[in-house]
Parts: structure tokens; sequence; C-alpha cells
């Protein structure tokens, strides 16, 4: 466990001269609007050119968690935490389906959140507001755990000079100043910044902890004698549970909000295209990466603990700077990739929560409202969010922290009315909301039940309860889909 | 037609893709490698990498069909 600080006050400097610097891009994204619209500040005028684009989709799609979480669940269960990259590469797969069309359909009826494409394809208030729900439901949650894991980074690296809440509280504000600025041209400016730090980041740690310990070639002899259960291929069940987590993770995040609206920002086709072309090899160069790390980790510094673990990447990094004081300056270049990458992940979530509050839930109240008055809204709300999301953060008892652990399997219950809705024009909203409403009460009873100790399992037959419950959601959509009207017929 | 069972045809190949990256016909447990990985990741790796070479080469070349404008059902 570290308990000294791992930045002197020179690292603290750097670390937050940076943290401010991002307050002079939100700035200057103010100063590039074209007009006073919503089309402007939440897509940045729907004219997002490749490099930006790319760099957005990779800092938003890249969170702490790579940089803390796979590194540690690699150090945990050796090879098997390979699965991190087959499901970032699928989410890419994910968006081949339903991005080329849905930027088509956002190019011509001018979407900006994800309710304009539900309300334009199934013409249903209700199907729009209950997926907005769910919308802000799984971006608060995001929004909620990545502070909560900024806080802890910034007060563990500073060794408590920055406290918990202090950090939460800075951070914050300084991601709500920038984002009210300038909306999605400073958010997606300051992610070309972050992207460049994580890419840096990741690959500066990797090649040095190859380089200072040998790569995973050479230490793979030492882990078959210290760890020979990462030899062991995963048996069925975990076999089932690899194909599930694929799954569940690809679909679910592939119909985030806040990445369906950089699909809609794209200048055109071909960008968008170029873009995910250049995707769909970042988990080679990021994900893969960070598991190394974590293997090797593993056959140098043993016996620790799962919270511990999650600190493998830093340790290491460490233990190299005792050895070689040169190599301080990638401590600090670490963990302000660390918490660029969580930032960048937040910042994107308060944008796409502030434009589904504004356009899909006060739009539809006062729909004479002009688009200064909405976008007056639209800040006040951004700002109201991060107040809420940092009390919470800061107040919320550890045992209400498992309700939010549903995300992905919320998430995976729109996916249908996506996925379907932009390539079967049959597909009605009641079979749609029918679907939805199924899917999400299974998965939530599965879960639910669960931890109020009823007997039941959290992943039947190795399945995720979020993958149960689209099973069923789809089952009942093609079900109502044909044969509705004839139950509708006999119940009238 | 013919884009309507084109499209069908990429979506289900994208799916069986996505299974064919769970290392499913892996059962030995000898501590032997490929480049310091088990056979098993190694293939996990390489079937990934070989996912997104398809996928990069869906998007370059299909792209027009997943965007047309054209209903999957008879």
């Amino acid at each position: 466990m570290i308990t000294s600080p791992l930045l002197d006050q020179t690292g603290i400097i750097v670390l937050f001269i940076y943290l401010f610097s991002l307050i002079g891009i939100g700035l200057i994204g103010r100063f590039s609007k074209k007009e006073d619209s919503l089309g402007d500040f939440y897509l940045a005028g729907r004219g997002m050119g490749g490099a930006v684009l790319f760099l957005t989709l990779y800092a938003t799609q890249y969170s702490g968690n790579t940089m803390i979480g796979f590194s540690g669940r690699a150090y945990r269960e050796g090879f098997t935490a390979l699965v991190t990259i087959t499901f970032m590469c699928a989410i890419i797969g994910l968006y081949f389906i339903y991005a080329p069309k849905l930027h088509n359909l956002s190019k011509k009826h001018n979407f900006i959140t994800l309710g304009d494409f539900i309300y334009y394809r199934f013409q249903s208030v209700h199907l729009t507001l209950l997926i907005s729900i769910i919308s802000i439901i799984a971006l608060g949650n995001y929004i909620l755990t990545n502070l909560k894991a900024i806080g802890y980074i910034l007060e563990g690296s500073t060794g408590g000079q920055v406290s918990f809440v202090n950090a939460i509280i800075i951070l914050s504000l300084i991601m709500v100043i920038y984002e009210t600025l300038g909306g999605m041209r400073s958010v997606a400016w300051t992610d070309m910044l972050q992207g460049v730090l994580l890419l840096f980041g990741v690959v500066a740690i990797f090649f040095i902890i190859n380089k200072e310990y040998g790569g995973i070639h050479s230490i793979s002899s030492k882990l078959q004698i210290t760890h020979p259960h990462f030899w062991a291929p995963p048996d069925w069940s975990e076999k089932r549970l690899w194909l599930s987590t694929i799954l569940i993770v690809s679909i679910g995040v592939s119909v985030y909000p806040h990445a369906i609206q950089r699909i809609y920002s794209a200048r055109n086709a071909s960008t968008l295209r170029k873009s995910l072309q250049i995707m769909i090899f970042m988990p080679f160069f990021t994900t893969l990466f960070m598991v190394i790390v974590g293997i090797v980790g593993a056959s140098i510094i043993q016996n620790l603990d799962r919270i511990n673990s999650e600190q493998i990447s830093i340790l290491l990094l460490v233990d190299l700077a005792e050895k070689i004081p040169n190599i301080f300056w990638l401590l600090v270049m670490f963990l302000a990739a660390a918490i660029a990458a969580i930032m960048s992940t937040i910042d994107s979530a308060l944008l796409a929560i502030s434009s589904i509050v504004t356009k899909d839930l006060y739009y539809k109240i006062k729909p004479k409202s002009s688009q200064k008055k909405l976008l007056f809204i639209g800040k006040v709300i951004s700002w109201m969010i991060m107040s809420i999301a940092v009390l919470m953060a800061i107040n919320l008892p550890q045992t209400i922290w498992q309700l939010f652990q549903i995300k992905l399997e919320l998430l995976c219950q729109i996916a249908p009315a996506i996925f379907l809705g932009v390539h079967i024009k049959s597909i009605n909203s009641k079979s749609i909301l029918l679907g939805i409403y199924t899917g999400t009460i299974i998965a939530l009873g599965i879960m639910i039940g669960n931890w109020i100790g009823i007997p039941l399992p959290t992943k039947p037959l190795g399945f995720h309860a979020g993958l149960w419950g689209l099973t069923f959601n789809i089952i009942v959509i093609f079900g109502f889909n044909r044969y509705g009207h004839k139950i509708l017929d006999v119940s009238n | 037609m013919k884009i309507i069972r084109k499209k069908l045809v990429l979506f289900v190949l994208i799916f069986l893709l996505h299974v064919m990256t769970v290392p499913w016909f892996f059962f030995s447990t000898k501590l032997e490698s490929i480049t310091g990985f088990p056979y098993w990741a190694f293939y996990s790796l390489c079937s990934t990498f070989i996912y997104a070479v398809c996928i990069f080469y869906f998007l370059q070349k299909y792209w027009a069909i997943s965007e047309s404008d054209t209903t999957l059902e008879k």
C-alpha cells in the first residue's frame, strides 16, 4: 500500500497547471462558437474533423478503468484479462451496424440527442422519455463512479495534501466551467489533449516497464512457477462468462448517449468512418499494454489484495523511481494521464445528460423556448447535475453504491430500439416499449433479487442478468410486433 | 433484395466473429507458451486482431450497405 505522496511539490504544481490549462481550452472553445444554438453547443456545429473526432472518441471510450482497472484485473486474473481487448474492439464492430445509418439520419433531421432519433423513428413520447430516463441513470452512474475514482487518485498521489473531498470539488469545478464555456467544442478539444496524454502515458509506461523488468516473453518462465494458474485455460462456465462479458460490455457501451452524440458531431460519413477504422486498433496499443503491465507486475510484486492490486501500475513506477530517479517524470505523466482519462469521460457524460434534460425533457414541456433560452437552461442544468453528483460522490454510503453497478445491464435494454429501429421499419413503438420494460424488470429482478438474498445466481448459466433481460426483450419485441395486433383485438 | 441479404450476412458474420474470439477449444493446462502467452491466450489475441482487421475492412468496403435505407424484412 502506498502511504507516502507520489508527487512532490513540483509534481503537484505541474499537475495543477495542466488541470487549469483545460479552462483555457474551454475559453478558446467559447470564442470559436458560430451561433447560439443547441446544435452548435452540444455537437460543435456538426463539423468535427477527423483528428478531433478520433481523439474525443478515444478519450471518452477509455476511462480511468483502462489505466487502473485493466492492469489490476490482469494482476489478479492473469491472461483472462485479455477479454478486455476483445470487448473494446467489439464496441467498434457494433458501431458498424448502426452508426452509418444513424449518422446519415442525424444530418437529414438535425438530431441532437438519442431521444431525437427515438422520437423521429417511433413517434412516441412515452418511449422517448423512458429511454432518456434510462440514459440519465446510466450516465449519472458513470459520473459518480468516476468522480469517486478521481478523488481517490488525487488524494493518494498528493499524500493527502489535496483531500478526497477537495479533489472532487476542484476537478468538478474545472470540468463544469470548461463544459459550460464552449460545450462540445471545449469538451472535444480538451479530449484531444487528454487523449494524447492518455496514449503517451500508456505507451511510455509499457515500454519502460518492458525495458526495465523484461517483457512478457522473458518473465513467462518465472510466472509459470509463481502463477501457474495463469496458464490454465478458462473452463466451460468461464468461457460462457467470457462471451457474456464481451456481449454485455460491447452492447452497453456502444449505445452510450455521449458516444452517439459524437456520431452526430462528425463532419461527414468519411470522417466518421476513418475515425472508427483507427479506433478498432486502439485496444492493441492501450488495453493490451495495460494488461501486460499488470501481468509483468504479478511477477515483480506479489501477494497484493484486491484494492492494492488496482495500484499495480503506480507501484511498479514507484519501484522504478527508487532505482532510476530520472524516471520520476513518468509518474507525473501517468497520474496526469489517469486523471485525464477520467475527466474526459465525466465531461462527455455531463454534456450528454445536460442535452437530454434540456432537449428531451424541458423542450418537450416548453416547446416554444428559444435556442438562447434552451442554451441557458442547458448550462444551468450542467451546474445542477455536477453539484448533485459531487454531493452524492462525497456522501453516498457504500451500501448504496451497488445499486449503481447496473449501468450496462440497463443500457443493454435500450440497444434494440437503436439497432432494430435503424434497420427494421416495421418494428413499432409498442413492441419496443414492452420489450424494454420486460428486459429491465428481468435484469433488475435477477440482480436485486440476488442482493436481497433470494437464492438466484447473479449470472444464471454464466450469462449476465442484462443479457437475460435483453434476450427476453428481443423475444417480446418480435413476438408483440408479429402478434400484438391480434392480442389487442382479442382484448378489445 | 441483394443489399438486404448482404446486410444480414455482414451482421451475422460480426456476431460469429465475436463468438470465435472466445478460446472455446483449449483445455490443456500444460505450461507451454508462444511469445510468452499461453496457447489459448495467444489464440484469443490473434482472433481479436482478425476481428479488428475484418471490421476495418467492413467499414471501408461496406459502409454504404450498412448506411443504405433498406429494411431487414420481407
